[in-house]
């Protein structure tokens, strides 16, 4: 394996180190760190520059396809709006081509007006207003020096930016807590402002300065819980990241605040004056704490990954205190933010100063969840037993038949985004006919394997519906009775001008047709047949000029998959397609499929079982000139495997076993979070030359999972049939397979890149090679 | 340590099946989408001072 240090993600540039309100909450100005004295004001265009240069340099060190940074201060903006407009370019065209900006800005909003607010919209900036609630409990601690309010500014700020046309630029709202503050009262103030999001923060601790409790152990708890309630009680109208991040922990997945879970730190501080910094909240800890002596000018931002406080923070479980390490909501909490855990004399290796509070609010939220039938029965999930079955490398019918249940849910909000996004492309009829779509035509519909290819692009607006909307609703109606008649669009296909009706073939449209020159076929949909030209294709001769050419199947002890070559959305794999086979070619795929159907029938009963209940289609894939196998499968494409012909049976059914894996791998990462996203280490693997991803990593994992059970045994066979050649490359095989998936395994298992699925789903890999030994 | 006091892997994929077509949220339509993309993976661990 390629070790490497962790790359951070998430940038802070302090862009001004003054601020216009004296809070006394404020962990930059009203603690012990009295940092920001000797630093400039506002962070210079030269010091900027080079930060961002500094930022761009390490995505592209480290591949990284995204990277956020947020604009702070002090107040931000009081650097001024041109200057944060040269900012947010200077760092865009520092980041151009090698990795997507999100680009935030928190801020008290006081110097808000249209022009900030349109300049926000223009440069991208997503800006989210701090404000504690209500006027009382906001003016308790957020004042002017002067002593007076900032409530009503703080308001109208809100309210500029949350109106339409700066809205894009609204992030939402961070509100900090005081417990003498009434939590329902502050709640509602923030939700009658309609923010996208808020979150609330528990102020700022240390065991030495524990927080003010005048109710008792768990005041924060307590004050969130009732904003938990009324805030489910209304609907949960807007985002709350607290809440959101202990249910999405809860259930394996990342958080969406440093403050809550195992993960570890990604995030680095730029000064005003260029130092580079941690976190600054640590600010609260002891004077200093944050500094790690780097400035951008001399380091670059790998070298602060090996500062020791930076490491101490991505130490993960093993970086815990005793207490939280053994406490059962620790990989939800995971010890709370790193500041509220100091005390003088053991520095960090504490709970959290609210570790009583933590408790109790993950319980209560995780109870409330499991309490809530509504939000559970309104997702697909899998058993435990359908989730272990597949971690194992199979899957019976039943495990694969929910994860194509949730393939067919993304198919539909798919359909609906692309329908969304196809506005004024002349497929109206289409659209209409299949929203007006029977519930079995429609599921017929949304069980084609290649239907989420051209929704994705055109959901996307990378391109028009064109006559898909039409084509779709006929076929449908066509298998599931009724009658339909549309005009559809003709596309250009690599045979000339012709109609797809998926599922079904495809009509090619010759030049001297009518319809040719009309641009629009006529199509009816009727007694299971479609009729074009008053003639029903395949039953009756094609209308003069053009050619039907119907799906062809492939039938083999009781399976039947499509061989498709006709569907214009097949060319997703990275090998082409194969045009329209010949009728001998299609014989040879039909002897072959028979063929290779029978040996994993008999050769792995396991696999057989998940891909009769899923397998709907192959596609032939063009060989490859060197003569090596060539398959594949599209993430987009569940159902479907593409294959160019091999040489042997026993050379299909490897490939059809080791693509299905992929597909069943690729529809549980549609549904579940296996790795955190965050490790872009490139990895060494035995089944390919070049240094992997993480995520090609346990996809290559899983397929030679099964390519090695398979010849586990052939190995078998080869003795049972006293065949020497057969058993000993079976044994070589098998052996080689089975080791370069045992040395990934291990391998993810140490990356502490994986969530708590993930590490169910390696264990379970890693399981069943166990009882290969046995 | 692993917390699996569910009896279901609850995943990210919003149940659709008794939805129309026509009714099918926008939030839903865009978190598929996003999530199909992928570009942007899963979200940050967000610096907690801003949101
Ligand atoms: S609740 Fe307390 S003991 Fe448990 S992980 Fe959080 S801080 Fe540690």
């Amino acid at each position: 394996m390629i070790a490497a240090t962790r790359p951070f993600r998430q940038f802070v540039i302090k862009v001004h180190s003054r601020c216009d309100l004296a809070c006394d909450h404020c962990y930059v100005y009203q603690h012990a760190d009295k940092s920001w004295l000797r630093r400039p004001v506002t962070m210079s265009d030269e010091t900027f520059r080079r930060t961002a240069d500094r930022i761009a340099e390490h995505a592209s060190a480290h591949h990284l396809t995204r990277v956020h940074v947020v604009l702070h201060g002090g107040e931000p903006l009081l650097a001024g709006r041109e200057r944060l407009r040269r900012f947010a370019r200077s760092l865009r065209s520092a980041l151009r081509g090698v990795a997507e900006l999100d680009l935030r800005m928190q801020t008290n909003g006081l110097r808000l007006d249209e022009e900030f607010c349109a300049m926000l919209v223009e440069e991208s900036i997503v800006a989210s207003i701090s404000l504690d609630g209500d006027e009382r409990s906001n003016d308790r601690h957020r004042i002017r020096r002067n002593g007076s309010g900032s409530h009503q500014d703080a308001v109208r700020a809100v309210r500029l930016l949350g109106a339409p046309a700066h809205r894009s630029a609204f992030g939402g709202l961070l509100c900090t807590i005081d417990v003498e503050n009434d939590p329902v009262d502050v709640y509602r103030a923030l939700a009658d402002l309609r923010p996208p999001a808020a979150d609330f923060l528990l102020p700022h601790a240390t065991w030495e300065y524990p927080p003010p409790r005048p109710g008792g152990d768990t005041d924060y708890a307590d004050w969130l819980i009732a904003v938990h309630k009324q805030w489910t009680a209304d609907g949960m109208p807007m985002r709350i990241r607290l809440f959101e991040s202990i249910s999405r922990l809860t259930r394996g997945r990342g958080s969406l605040t440093e403050a809550l879970g195992l993960g570890s730190s990604d995030l680095l501080v730029v000064e005003t004056d260029g130092a580079i910094e941690q976190a600054d909240w640590l600010k609260t800890a002891y004077p200093g704490a944050p500094e790690t002596g780097m400035h951008i000018d001399t380091h670059r931002l790998e070298e602060a990954a090996a500062h020791r406080g930076i490491q101490a923070r991505r130490a993960g479980l093993d970086g815990l205190s005793p207490q939280c390490r053994s406490c059962p909501v620790v990989s939800v909490c995971g010890g709370g933010l790193y500041g509220h855990r100091h005390r003088a004399v053991n520095g960090f290796d504490n709970p959290s100063v609210y570790c009583s509070d933590l408790l109790k609010i993950i319980e209560y939220v995780q109870a409330a969840e499991r309490d809530e039938t509504d939000v559970r029965h309104g997702w697909h999930g899998l058993t435990w037993t359908h989730f272990d079955e597949l971690a194992a490398g199979h899957g019976s019918a039943a495990a694969v038949r929910s994860l194509a249940a949730a393939q067919n849910s993304q198919r539909r909000a798919l359909l609906a985004a692309a329908r969304r996004a196809d506005v004024g492309t002349g497929s109206e009829a289409g659209w209409d006919a299949v929203l007006d779509l029977p519930t079995a035509a429609l599921d017929v519909l949304l069980s084609e394997p290649y239907l989420r290819v051209w929704a994705l692009a055109c959901g996307q607006s990378l391109r028009g519906a064109d006559g898909h909307p039409a084509e779709a609703a006929l076929s449908a109606v066509a298998r599931t009775g009724g009658r339909l008649t549309l005009p559809v669009p003709l596309r250009e296909g690599p045979d000339g001008p012709e109609i797809h009706l998926p599922g079904m073939g495809r009509l090619l449209i010759g030049q001297d047709s009518v319809d040719h020159r009309a641009g629009t076929v006529t199509v009816t949909a009727s007694d299971a047949a479609i009729i074009v030209g008053g003639r029903a294709l395949g039953r009756e001769r094609s209308p003069r000029g053009t050619v039907w050419q119907p799906l062809r199947h492939l039938y083999a002890d009781g399976l039947e998959v499509a061989l498709d070559d006709v569907d214009p959305s097949r060319d997703c794999y990275e090998y082409r397609p194969l045009p329209r086979l010949a009728e001998a070619d299609f014989r040879r795929w039909e002897e072959m499929f028979a063929q290779a159907w029978r040996l994993i029938r008999s050769e792995c009963p396991d696999h057989a079982r998940g891909i009769a209940a899923g397998l709907v289609t192959v596609t032939p894939l063009a060989p490859d000139p060197s003569g090596d196998d060539v398959s594949a499968t599209s993430r987009h494409a569940f159902g479907a495997v593409g294959i160019a012909l091999p040489r042997s049976a026993e050379d299909l059914a490897m490939l059809i076993v080791h693509e299905y894996q992929h597909v069943k791998l690729g529809a549980m990462l549609d549904m579940f979070d296996l790795l955190d996203g965050r490790d872009d280490r490139r990895f060494r693997v035995r089944w390919r030359s070049d240094p992997r991803p993480l995520n090609a990593v346990v996809q290559g994992a899983y397929a030679h999972l099964a390519v090695a059970d398979v010849w586990r045994t052939r190995r078998r066979r080869g003795i049972a049939d006293v065949c020497a050649d057969l058993h000993e490359r079976a044994r070589l095989e098998a052996d080689k397979w089975c080791m370069a998936v045992v040395d990934v395994l291990d391998a993810m298992a140490e990356t502490g890149s994986l969530t708590a699925l993930g590490r169910r789903f390696v264990r379970g890999m890693r399981a069943e090679v166990d009882t290969w030994a046995e | 340590m692993d917390s699996y006091e569910q009896p279901f892997a609850t995943s990210v994929v919003r149940d659709l099946h008794d939805i129309s077509l026509a009714e099918v949220p926008e939030s839903a339509q865009d978190s598929a989408l996003a999530r199909m993309l992928g570009g942007g993976g899963e979200p940050v661990a967000a610096f907690q001072s801003s949101l």
